[in-house]
């Protein structure tokens, strides 16, 4: 249904009938936006290792839905040894069962694609995970052979290197490694603390302003930077630069300790106690975090995690050679091991929305719900699920929910605007929407929706407005010229 | 043609005679552990458990127990802990020079043989009778060994009052609190571990100790000398006890040079802690203000060992501390207002320390060129560490770091002889000059293995001068002393230590290296207490002892 009024939609002319009617770009646009917000956001979660959930992860969709089918036949070249859940095993076996698994995962990775450099990584980064730099170096270097201008195996050899205590190789891999792709996220800091490590400050300030510039809100580099300066005795830079990383996140005890430090130096007796008083205040509320992360420390946890993200890795790399059913299975092992892994869960969700398996999809993303609560992405393509099986009041508050918890994202004021304008909504409702969509994405299809909406609640005036600026955005599409014309003729 | 032939001939073997003593000069220290008779095995009394306190045996000491002139050696030994059993009970062990290196076991005869779970040694001459007495920081009962001047010792820790109850010991020092003249006793304690609050860890699915902050820190205890042969716990008294740390090394010097002893504890993943005495014995600490409780980036160190002196001929006492791997032992430069600044990085010091666990270090000029070089031992506390990071490893080999003048220092540890390649999982290390031959030597205590000695063979001209102190109104043997030698161009400091580095005593005999200087014109020597003696025109290379009151020096090592 949703797929023949798609198509209808196509050649409806400005000013029909909304429910017929579709700004035929937008909605490329919103799942474009929609999964690169939702790369971001499993980004994030990664980094922050998401929330939790007391559900099986794979247990079956909720009720009313058609139940997922069993995971395929598990090929033997992938085939998992350990039941994570048997009983018999304790904490100790299991661990260790599973980081056998990781690595032979990978190697079997590597087994069926041995010229694949994505595959050379991920063996690579399953090693290292398990700290054996040894082997990660070997196959991070087989990786090069294969793929030389790849700036993350570069890098990776620059942090092994970095723990060995072999500064100036490190400086060699990060530089190659900026060589290769100078915007990478990082590279500049890790340069900047080996050439501190080298006793070359000159050499570390130049690499550290370079990533302050990169990524100028990250406070890691001012805090590097105070302490070079610190290092050179020059006090009043290095007060500078501490306090330019308190802007940035001002519960960071060794900006105080810096400017403590500073202060002295230069003689400010006073404002060094000052600041030594909020050093103290600032490092022992980081401590009793310590003492709460060690409080719920689990190893096996750890390694359930570590080990689902290099099944969901592996998933990809297959998935990107074609062979979907081994990702799949890999990628349901991850959510297995790890109730927290998002990635795998997004992969999942994403392979069966892309075959139009919407009730197998649904349920990934009801988990990633459960786990984060405020995913945004993971409720815009609930809400098109939902739309795709004509559900349409469960799609609207799906929609509004991207809202809630994105409102500083313009794919859900696209999403919701888009649905109600197609389905009989509210137009004012429709145009509030879009304006708050333009304001946070200004982009010519976006004005040239307004444009339209404008157009039928009869605001004329804000029609051509809005048509004029996606014309004067996208000078070059005649849709936006035809735009323009028919609002300054009607 | 051939007596160009010849005159080439000639100038090659010229070549090659002036060339080989530059190729041996520089620091060089040879292993003499097997030829020395120790047959001494270090146990951390471990069964697989992975009891903290496992990873932070043992001290030793080196002082010379029988007053014959040359340095012995006392091992610390570990003890069966819960769920393991040993036919012999391992006990600590004492070692007495006979000169020419080699050691006679002397424990049984000495009564010395502590058979606790040992951490932390001091030695000093308590009762000022003229020997040096024994203290011994254990996991559990410490022990107070008073020396009966006749080669034996007797324990004298209850009637002393120095027990400590059962804790989880680390450094102790001796030192005069409040220059009464005789010597008080700090002792440091690590964590409140027992096996009911017993933790372990799993590193990638394989087992692992935990660290320090898996349980609470504790405060330190303070015993002050009644002059009675009994001491008096003044910790809450002193304010020591009002600070809970994770203490491991300390040395106690007079770091703001006001003429009294603070106390230098170093903390385990905390802030490291200077307890400041106000002259009498009563303490504030101050190590934030002083910026020797965290290193310059604000970080609160895995500290190990702690140990002072004079690296740039400043006149002023500076600190190093060893630490947990991927922080870099730190060099602490005195700024001369009360304030240090961490120089690691910026002089080099930190050699490849970046890498390894680090515990044993001291100050000592190994070259006698006339600066302090540092050595630093190594060696990881997980004994499996290499299953989950092979960046680092167990067994290690030490690191010797030379000072090279102008705030400069290099690592020779691969140019400096075979006793450098010795790789074992090092902890409390301790320095003097074993064979009296003018030349700092180095004792080694291993985790699960016997000890290493290190004769130092190092050739050149340079100078020294040994000097060992007798107070007579201040302590016996001069602890908290402050020593002056000047010579020509050169002036070097010293403080007298009791107990020091990792857990470790050594170094109360004073040496200095003066390098091509033959006469020192000059020792003042500043007593703790008050009264100063000045002794002039000391001929170099010889051992003196300086009595106090007394301007003449009486040569004897």
């Amino acid at each position: 249904m949703a797929k023949q009024r798609r198509g209808r939609s196509k050649t409806r002319a400005i000013g029909s009938s909304p429910k017929q009617r579709r700004p035929a770009p937008t909605k490329t646009v919103l799942i474009a936006m929609a999964v690169l917000l939702g790369v971001v956001i499993t980004a994030v979660v990664a980094l922050r290792g998401g929330g939790s959930t007391d559900t099986d992860p794979t247990s079956p969709p909720a009720a009313g839905e058609t139940p997922a089918p069993p995971a395929a036949t598990t090929p033997p070249a992938y085939h998992f040894k350990v039941d994570p859940n048997d009983p018999a095993l304790s904490a100790g076996q299991m661990d260790r069962a599973l980081r056998q698994e990781q690595i032979e995962i990978a190697q079997r990775l590597v087994k069926d694609l041995p010229t694949s450099a994505n595959a050379l990584f991920l063996l690579a980064m399953a090693y290292q995970e398990q700290g054996n730099s040894d082997e990660a170096a070997r196959y991070l270097q087989q990786c090069l052979a294969h793929q030389p201008q790849r700036a993350d195996a570069y890098d990776q050899l620059g942090r092994i290197a970095q723990q060995e205590g072999k500064h100036d190789k490190a400086v060699d891999y990060f530089t190659k490694a900026r060589q290769c792709n100078p915007k990478m996220p990082g590279i500049n800091y890790r340069l900047g603390n080996a050439y501190k490590a080298l006793a070359k400050p000159d050499e570390a300030i130049a690499a550290l302003t370079e990533n302050a510039t990169l990524s100028p809100d990250a406070p890691e580099s001012f805090l590097a930077l105070g302490e070079l300066h610190l290092q050179k005795q020059e006090y009043e830079a290095a007060r500078e630069h501490y306090e330019a990383a308190l802007a940035r996140d001002p519960s960071l005890s060794k900006a105080y300790y810096g400017l403590a430090t500073a202060a002295a130096r230069l003689g400010q007796r006073e404002q060094a106690s000052a600041y030594r008083r909020q050093f103290k205040e600032v490092e022992e509320k980081e401590r009793e975090l310590a003492r709460e992360r060690r409080a719920t420390y689990d190893p096996l946890a750890l390694t359930r995690a570590s080990v689902a993200h290099t099944h969901t890795d592996v998933g990809r790399v297959l998935q990107v050679n074609k062979q979907m059913t081994l990702a799949e299975h890999l990628w349901r092992r991850a959510a297995q091991l790890d109730p927290n892994n998002i990635a795998c869960r997004f992969s999942l969700a994403d392979y069966y929305l892309r075959a139009n398996r919407f009730a197998e999809a649904l349920p990934w993303y009801e988990q990633i719900i459960r786990i984060q609560p405020d995913n945004g992405v993971a409720y815009f393509f609930i809400g098109h699920i939902h739309e795709k099986r004509g559900q349409k009041a469960a799609a609207q508050q799906a929609y509004e929910k991207v809202i809630e918890v994105s409102p500083d994202r313009p794919e859900g004021f696209l999403a919701l605007a888009r649905f109600l304008w197609e389905n009989q909504g509210d137009l004012q409702r429709v145009r509030q929407l879009l304006q708050r969509a333009v304001h946070l994405a200004p982009i010519a299809a976006n004005y040239a929706f307004l444009a339209r909406v404008c157009h039928r609640t009869g605001d004329r005036e804000a029609a051509l407005a809005a048509a004029r600026k996606a014309l004067q955005l996208a000078p070059r599409n005649p849709e936006y010229r035809r735009l323009v014309q028919q609002v300054r003729e009607n | 043609m051939r007596y160009l032939r010849d005159r080439l001939h000639l100038l090659t073997v010229l070549l090659v005679v002036t060339w080989l003593p530059a190729r041996v000069y520089g620091i060089t220290l040879t292993d003499v552990s097997r030829q020395s008779g120790i047959s001494f095995v270090h146990t951390d009394g471990s069964s697989g458990q992975r009891y903290i306190v496992e990873t932070v045996t043992a001290g030793l000491a080196l002082f010379d127990y029988d007053n014959d002139g040359d340095i012995d050696i006392y091992f610390l030994n570990g003890a069966p802990l819960k769920g393991t059993t040993a036919k012999v009970a391992p006990r600590n062990a004492l070692y007495r020079n006979e000169g020419n290196w080699t050691f006679t076991d002397v424990t049984a005869q000495a009564g010395v043989g502590d058979t606790g779970y040992g951490l932390g040694v001091a030695a000093g001459d308590y009762d000022n009778d003229g020997d040096r007495d024994l203290y011994l920081n254990n996991y559990g009962p410490n022990v107070l060994y008073r020396n009966n001047g006749d080669g034996t010792f007797t324990d004298v820790t209850e009637k002393a009052g120095v027990a400590n109850g059962h804790q989880v010991g680390a450094g102790t020092c001796f030192l005069d609190i409040d220059k009464d003249g005789d010597l008080d006793l700090y002792v440091a304690n690590y964590v409140d571990f027992t096996y009911d609050n017993h933790q372990t860890a799993r590193f990638s699915g394989h087992p692992a100790y935990v660290g320090p902050l898996n349980y609470d820190g504790t405060p330190d205890t303070l015993y002050r000398n009644n002059g009675d042969g009994t001491f008096t716990d003044v910790s809450a008294a002193s304010g020591i006890a009002a600070h809970k740390g994770t203490g491991m090394g300390m040395v106690c010097a007079d770091y703001d040079n006001d003429g009294d002893t603070d106390v230098f504890v170093g903390n385990d993943v905390a802030g490291n802690s200077i307890f400041e005495n106000d002259g009498t014995g009563r303490f504030e600490e101050v190590g934030l203000m002083t910026g020797l409780a965290y290193d310059l980036a604000g970080r609160a160190q895995g500290t190990m060992g702690v140990d002072c002196g004079d690296y740039n001929n400043d006149g002023l006492l500076d600190f190093h501390v060893t630490s947990y791997q991927r922080d870099w032992a730190t060099l602490y430069r005195n700024l001369d207002n009360g304030m240090f600044e961490d120089i690691t990085q910026a002089t080099g010091a930190g050699g490849q320390t970046y890498v390894h666990v680090t515990w044993g270090n001291g100050f000592a000029d190994f070259d006698n060129d006339g600066d302090l070089d540092i050595f630093i031992a190594c060696g990881h506390l997980q004994d499996n560490v290499e299953r989950f990071d092979r960046t680092t490893s167990y067994h290690a080999p030490n690191q010797l770091i030379e000072n090279q003048g102008h705030e400069k220092f290099a690592n020779v540890s691969q140019q400096a002889g075979g006793g450098m390649k010795v790789t074992l999982s090092s902890r409390g290390a301790g320095f003097d000059d074993l064979d009296n031959d003018g030349d700092i030597d180095v004792v080694i205590s291993n985790s699960r293995r016997g000890p290493t000695l290190l004769r130092n063979d190092t050739v050149n001209k340079h100078h020294w001068l040994g000097l060992r102190l007798r107070g007579v109104r201040a302590n016996r043997d001069g602890i908290g002393a402050h020593v002056a030698v000047i010579a020509g161009d050169l002036k070097r400091i010293a403080e007298v230590h009791s107990g020091r580095g990792y857990q470790s005593h050594f170094g109360t005999r004073l040496h200095f290296g003066l390098g091509t200087r033959e006469t020192v014109d000059r020792i003042e020597i500043q007593w703790l207490g008050g009264g100063q003696d000045t002794v002039e025109n000391v001929p170099a290379d010889r051992f003196f002892t300086v009595t106090q009151g007394q301007n003449r020096p009486s040569e004897r090592p």
